[in-house]
């Protein structure tokens, strides 16, 4: 089946279609949504919402990106409205505990270690997750999609809409970025 | 060592430990839980009277309401009931009465 078939198929609400679809692109999405949100539930979740989102969608989609191109966005964005919600969830029960009342089930893992990563990197792949995880949204998404998803940066712009000038930009700003918060992290744990 | 050296080599080796990150499969059955979740979210709220979408269902059912209605009216009519409950109601809440004097056994 040509992409073409694909989206025309799916235009049509084919069941068998949307199920190729899901059954092609689901690794895919959940390693973008799980390397943005750094949790295998949420990834899970978010994963499903963008396959939710296609099947309601599709019929506006007028094939000028791949569909490839077009599910990286749908997971990017729908990923960064989750830690969106998820800050501001954080930032209330900040001032839940500020104002005495404690909730166990809000209480997140502080760092979070990816199942793909070999076991002699563990350490510092936690490290420089956890840094990840402290960039500005587009920078996190850049980064997240070369290094997690091996995504060439042609590609990283046609999903962010940016030009390959732009990409690159980001990527070197993204790198400073983490240089410095992993220069802090080692700082501190080196000479503690 | 120098702690700036060793700083800078496990930079370094945190930036560069996700490049040989192995791609994760999607969990199990995620098709089954996710084509669950579709059937249980995306069922139209109007399918939930899809009967009404049956035209003698729905020509019956209003038929049923226009002569319920007209039933109501043809009774409500017929009976003084209707009429001395408005008189009633006319009484206790606009009597013309301007008598406040009780208010002086305060």
């Amino acid at each position: 089946m040509t992409e073409q078939e694909l989206i025309a198929s799916l235009q049509e609400k084919s069941q068998s279609a949307f199920k190729f679809l899901v059954e092609t692109y689901q690794n895919q999405v959940y390693n973008t949504c799980l390397g943005l949100l750094q949790n295998s539930e949420e990834a899970e979740e978010i994963s499903q919402d963008a396959f939710i989102e296609v099947y309601k969608s599709v019929a506006n989609f007028r094939g000028d990106s791949k569909l490839s191109t077009w599910l990286y966005r749908i997971a990017t964005t729908k990923s960064l409205e989750r830690i969106r919600k998820l800050k501001a969830k954080k930032r209330f029960a900040f001032l839940k505990s500020i104002g005495g009342s404690k909730d166990e089930d809000e209480v997140q893992p502080a760092t979070f270690l990816h199942p793909g990563v070999q076991m002699e990197q563990k350490e510092h792949a936690e490290a420089l997750f956890s840094a990840i995880g402290q960039l500005p949204e587009k920078q996190r998404v850049g980064f997240t999609l070369v290094k997690v998803e091996g995504l060439p940066y042609q590609e990283v712009g046609e999903v962010m809409s940016m030009s390959l000038s732009s990409i690159e930009s980001l990527m070197f700003r993204a790198r400073k970025n983490l240089q410095k918060l992993l220069e802090l992290y080692y700082e501190k744990n080196l000479m503690a | 060592m120098d702690t700036n050296q060793r700083i800078k080599e496990e930079v370094e080796r945190s930036l560069s430990s996700i490049d040989n990150l192995a791609q994760l499969e999607a969990p199990d059955f995620f098709f089954t839980r996710l084509e669950a979740r579709m059937e249980r979210e995306l069922t139209p709220e109007f399918s939930r009277f899809a009967w009404l979408a049956n035209l003698k269902v729905s020509v019956g059912v209003l038929g049923l309401f226009m002569v319920l209605n007209a039933a109501t009216i043809f009774l409500l009519s017929q009976s003084d009931l209707a009429e001395a409950n408005i008189d009633t109601f006319k009484q206790e809440y606009f009597s013309a009465s301007d008598d406040y004097e009780y208010l002086n056994n305060y």
